[in-house]
């Protein structure tokens, strides 16, 4: 059990990245790595609406959603009902919803924190990477033996991920601002390449076999 | 641009989302059937795939040359404990539909193609002529021309999933192939190539009188002295250790092995 | 000369290409451009949402409350992407295998929504068609480009056929580069691609 958490938790901070293995939050992912403290308030944003998003979605998917869902009600018509396909819209709507109530309850209960995270959480609405998070929940639920504690995993690791990697970044684009940087590549050029470096290095991590 | 009570946003809001739910509903159920045969039709070509009647090299084939070929496939049902063939409709139903719970558990230190669970009732697919029927062990025993084995595991990245085709005796492969798989392309991902699943066949799965499988995969560059080894891939040890640890573990007695048993029995 | 309908076709393609000048919408589609059969079916998925929202949005501008501008954006871009993703997963399945979420990550790519709330929102629905498509383009041409790169050089194929024979096969010559498959390959493809456009179009340069 411990065992299996920590092979998930090590794949989704490296091999299986949001980030730096499928792409995912670059807009956000770039644009706000200038600086460690902006990247680190972003991350931790990150990984609380992560943490809520997937086990909610989860929860959907797994007693409304996917084909056969509604065998729980006990109604012989429901049983057979495949609506998977609406997942998506209901995913982005939870996410939505979610991050509006997350952002008036710490407004309310705790201001400082509102302060310090509140101009990030609108942006994570429209983050792929919260998105994307949930899908993958989906397509591993697919396959058959998931249950809720892996879905609550999945959400915390990858923000986790998620999250080390911009403030990686933002941490050598700190540093970077002292290099000298050909013109052309000034910028997000170089903050390509440097991305592409950090997930090279990411990779690296692949074969890890826990047993 | 104040254009907007609070009745008018409601209607609007409202409008909207049964024209957008009507829209995507019809699109989905007016295309779920199309989508159900694309399901059904990969399996099957994977399935002949595996069979060696289909070459994906050629292209892919239609629907009704599939449905032509498939007459000479036999699905049957295999209790994975005891060894168990059914030939029954109802059992294929039974595999087909597996009531949750009912998989077999694999501990940890047995389970080297990390799988955790296999079903109880699994598919075999036996390659016959079209036209043989097949419902006893006996017609088995006579018309069986080859076993298709589904088999999955994890790789380096990821599970790969695929089939091994062995002879009627059970222990020569005829082929081997993945249908799904996430190793690195260029490296590990050469296990979907035809040229390295062609140096699978005729090799054998247990050597002399093992009762487990011995089939090794070499590290690349080793030579290839016995008809249980097969080549590596350059710079793939992982994946290729997971193929070998995958192969070992369903052909094993955890996996199809009180099947392959009974079979084998059959012929002495 | 150039029209201005013509021009707003044009210009997001050429002049004005979203992803290269503000790197808008990179996000998912990269991770499907390892093989060029999966980025130009993306590319397609990407261009039909995207001209499609444009012209619905276009079209019921004067109906949309201001208070729920967005959602009803969303709601439209969101049907659309499901159903285009149940025409790929009827149609052509193969492919939409490889593309697993991405195809459902266009609603939230950037550009899409970026171009209903900047241009379709105010414009009408031919002009927003166009706008759409333009911008489509623009954005397939940069991952057609990366894609090409990606698929060449890292499998020594183009759409699954055999260019650069690999040495894997009899007679192969080339040493597919690994790297170029890996995600990495691709955040240094998109920097050089940005790189070699900035030193024809000087005026894009960052000073920072």
């Amino acid at each position: 059990m411990f065992l299996d958490a920590l092979a998930m938790f090590i794949e989704c901070l490296t091999t299986k990245n949001l980030a730096l293995g499928y792409f995912l939050g670059m807009c956000t992912f770039l644009v706000l790595s200038k600086r460690v403290d902006t990247a680190f308030g972003l991350g931790i944003a990150v990984v609380i609406v992560q943490a809520i998003t997937v086990p909610v979605n989860y929860l959907l998917y797994h007693y409304l959603l996917r084909e056969g869902a509604f065998a729980w009600t006990g109604i012989e018509v429901l049983a057979g009902l495949d609506l998977s396909f609406i997942a998506l819209i209901t995913y982005i709507g939870v996410i939505a919803a979610i991050v509006q109530i997350l952002e008036m309850i710490l407004d309310k209960f705790f201001p400082p924190l509102y302060n310090a995270l509140g101009i990030f959480l609108p942006l994570i609405t429209v983050n792929c990477a919260i998105l994307g998070g949930s899908l993958f929940m989906e397509m591993d639920a697919r396959q058959g033996n998931y249950t809720f504690l892996k879905s609550v995993e999945y959400g915390v690791f990858s923000g986790l991920g998620w999250s080390v990697a911009i403030v990686l970044l933002a941490g050598i684009r700190e540093k970077l601002r002292y290099a000298h940087i050909p013109n052309g590549l000034k910028g997000i050029g170089i903050t390509f390449i440097t991305v592409g470096l950090l997930a090279m290095c990411f990779m690296c991590f692949s074969g890890i076999q826990l047993h | 641009m104040q254009q907007d009570s609070v009745l008018k946003t409601f209607v609007v809001a409202g409008v909207l989302c049964v024209v957008c739910s009507i829209f995507v509903a019809t699109a989905a159920v007016a295309l779920k059937p199309y989508q159900e045969a694309n399901k059904t039709l990969d399996k099957r070509v994977n399935i002949l795939v595996a069979a060696g009647l289909v070459d994906l090299s050629a292209g892919y084939p239609d629907a009704g040359e599939v449905e032509t070929l498939f007459e000479c496939i036999r699905p049957i049902v295999v209790d994975m404990k005891s060894g168990a063939v059914f030939f029954d409709e109802e059992s294929l139903h039974k595999a087909e539909n597996p009531s949750p719970g009912s998989e077999i558990a694999i501990a940890r230190e047995n389970d080297v193609a990390r799988v955790r669970h296999i079903p109880q009732y699994a598919f075999v697919y036996v390659y016959k002529d079209a036209g043989t029927p097949i419902t006893t062990m006996r017609d088995l025993h006579s018309y069986a021309k080859r076993y298709v084995f589904p088999i999955e595991g994890q790789g380096l990245w990821a599970t790969m999933y695929g089939f091994i085709a062995l002879e009627p005796d059970l222990n020569t492969i005829s082929s081997i192939n993945f249908y799904q798989q996430g190793e690195t392309a260029g490296l590990g991902g050469e296990i979907a190539n035809p040229a390295w699943q062609r140096k699978w066949v005729d090799k054998v799965v247990f050597a002399g009188k093992a009762s487990e499988p011995t089939i090794t995969i070499l590290k690349y560059g080793f030579p290839n002295e016995r008809d249980d080894q097969v080549d590596g891939i350059a710079g793939s040890t992982l994946t290729c250790k997971g193929v070998q640890n995958t192969v070992r573990f369903w052909l094993g007695q955890r996996g199809y092995g009180p099947f392959v048993n009974k079979i084998k029995m059959g012929d002495e | 000369m150039a029209t201005p309908k013509f021009k707003t076709l044009y210009d997001p393609v050429f002049n004005n290409n979203p992803i290269m000048l503000q790197v808008l919408g990179i996000c998912s589609a990269l991770a499907v451009t390892t093989s060029m059969k999966t980025t130009v079916t993306m590319c397609i998925a990407v261009v039909v949402v995207l001209m499609g929202a444009n012209i619905v949005v276009s079209a019921i501008r004067r109906f949309i409350p201001g208070s729920i501008r967005m959602i009803v954006q969303m709601v439209v871009i969101a049907s659309l992407v499901i159903v285009v993703d149940q025409f790929l997963k009827a149609f052509a399945y193969q492919i939409s295998k490889e593309l697993t979420v991405f195809v459902s990550l266009i609603i939230t790519n950037c550009i899409v929504m970026g171009r209903t709330e900047a241009f379709a929102i105010k414009n009408n629905v031919i002009d927003s068609a166009l706008d759409g498509l333009g911008n489509g383009l623009g954005y397939s041409v940069v991952l057609l480009v990366v894609g090409t790169v990606r698929e060449l050089f890292g499998m020594g194929t183009l759409f699954g056929v055999k260019i650069l024979l690999p040495v894997t096969e009899a007679g192969g010559w080339y040493y597919p580069n690994g790297l170029l498959v890996q995600p990495a390959g691709a955040f240094f493809v998109v920097g050089f691609l940005i790189w070699v456009v900035r030193i024809f179009r000087p005026e894009l340069q960052e000073s920072e």
